[in-house]
């Protein structure tokens, strides 16, 4: 083989090959020693340190099965902010965990079963609270449930306060229904009171009647919506025992 | 009117030995003998009655 100057070699003209093979010389503590090196040795060491090529789905993940790679923009749904891009219920923001109570119109406001009570005095059967704050001008409490009794002959009362605190010392009566003697046992009660902003606006409280249906004198009762108030509903019999009144599953309800 | 005023309109409504419907211009009010009058008890509702209406 004759000798040739490295710089008289013939240009390979083609991109490195891993079958290339490349002559070096390394220097050692008796000259130097000539070693071969591979195209492909040359390329694995220019790609250390680089990224791979990304390949959708194997080395960089997919949005809503969309590729990332490539040009331009991929549609993503934005940041959710409550009240601009997103509606609130309520003025209640839907963002975030847990459950939202959705509030209907009317809204049940309470749904409680009293007790059958026996005994002459005027006693609590059931009540319900009305926090403050509940009621605003031109709201509707509507009530309905109904009362029985399972034994006595005797007349038995049902009526209704409202209080400041759950006594019905010194509750105002806001109603009562029918007296329930000899056979009666069984009476459905319903009223509607409206709230004024001043005052509550009922059918006549002295007038004793199942529901309110018909017209009537207005009682009004003044109402701070401020306070706490319970809707208190009393039982009274006209003999010891064995008549037992009780208010049963009364709902109350609230119309905006 | 002082908010805490009453106003007795007609006459009380004896419901049992120790309770009573007080009309007012406020309402019916519910009374009982679990309450007192210028500190005074009372063991039924007449007499708590009578010294409410000033008899």
């Amino acid at each position: 083989m004759s000798k040739i100057k490295i710089s008289e070699l013939i240009p390979k003209n083609a991109p490195l090959s891993d079958n290339d093979l490349l002559m070096i010389s390394q220097e050692t503590p008796d000259g130097f020693e000539s070693k071969s090196i591979t195209g492909a040795e040359i390329i694995e060491s220019a790609q250390e340190g680089l990224q791979r090529t990304l390949v959708s789905g194997e080395n960089i993940k997919t949005v809503n099965s969309t590729s990332l790679v490539g040009s331009g923009d991929v549609a993503v749904q934005p940041t959710l902010v409550s009240g601009e891009n997103i509606k609130t219920i309520n003025s209640t923001s839907l963002l975030g965990s847990g459950n939202i109570n959705v509030q209907g119109n009317p809204r049940t406001f309470a749904s409680v079963n009293g007790s059958n009570l026996t005994g002459t005095s005027n006693q609590i059967s059931a009540s319900v609270l009305i926090p403050s704050g509940t009621l605003v001008a031109n709201n509707t409490i509507y009530i309905k449930g109904f009362l029985n009794k399972t034994a006595g002959t005797t007349t038995s009362t049902p009526r209704f306060y409202i209080n400041t605190t759950n006594s019905l010392t010194g509750a105002t009566l806001l109603g009562a229904g029918q007296g329930m003697g000899t056979s009666v046992f069984f009476q459905r009660f319903e009223r509607n009171i409206f709230f004024d902003g001043t005052n509550l606006n009922g059918f006549l409280a002295g007038t004793s009647a199942s529901n309110d249906y018909t017209s009537s004198g207005i009682t009004l009762t003044g109402f701070n919506p401020a306070t706490n108030y319970y809707l208190i509903f009393a039982v009274q019999n006209s003999t010891t025992t064995p008549d037992n009144l009780g208010w049963k599953r009364l709902i109350v309800q609230i119309y905006d | 009117m002082n908010e805490s005023e009453f106003h007795f309109e007609g006459e009380a409504e004896i419901l049992s030995e120790t309770q009573a419907h007080v009309p007012t211009d406020r309402g019916v009010i519910f009374m009982d003998t679990t309450m007192t009058i210028d500190n005074e008890s009372f063991n039924n509702i007449n007499d708590f009655l009578t010294k409410l209406y000033g008899k």
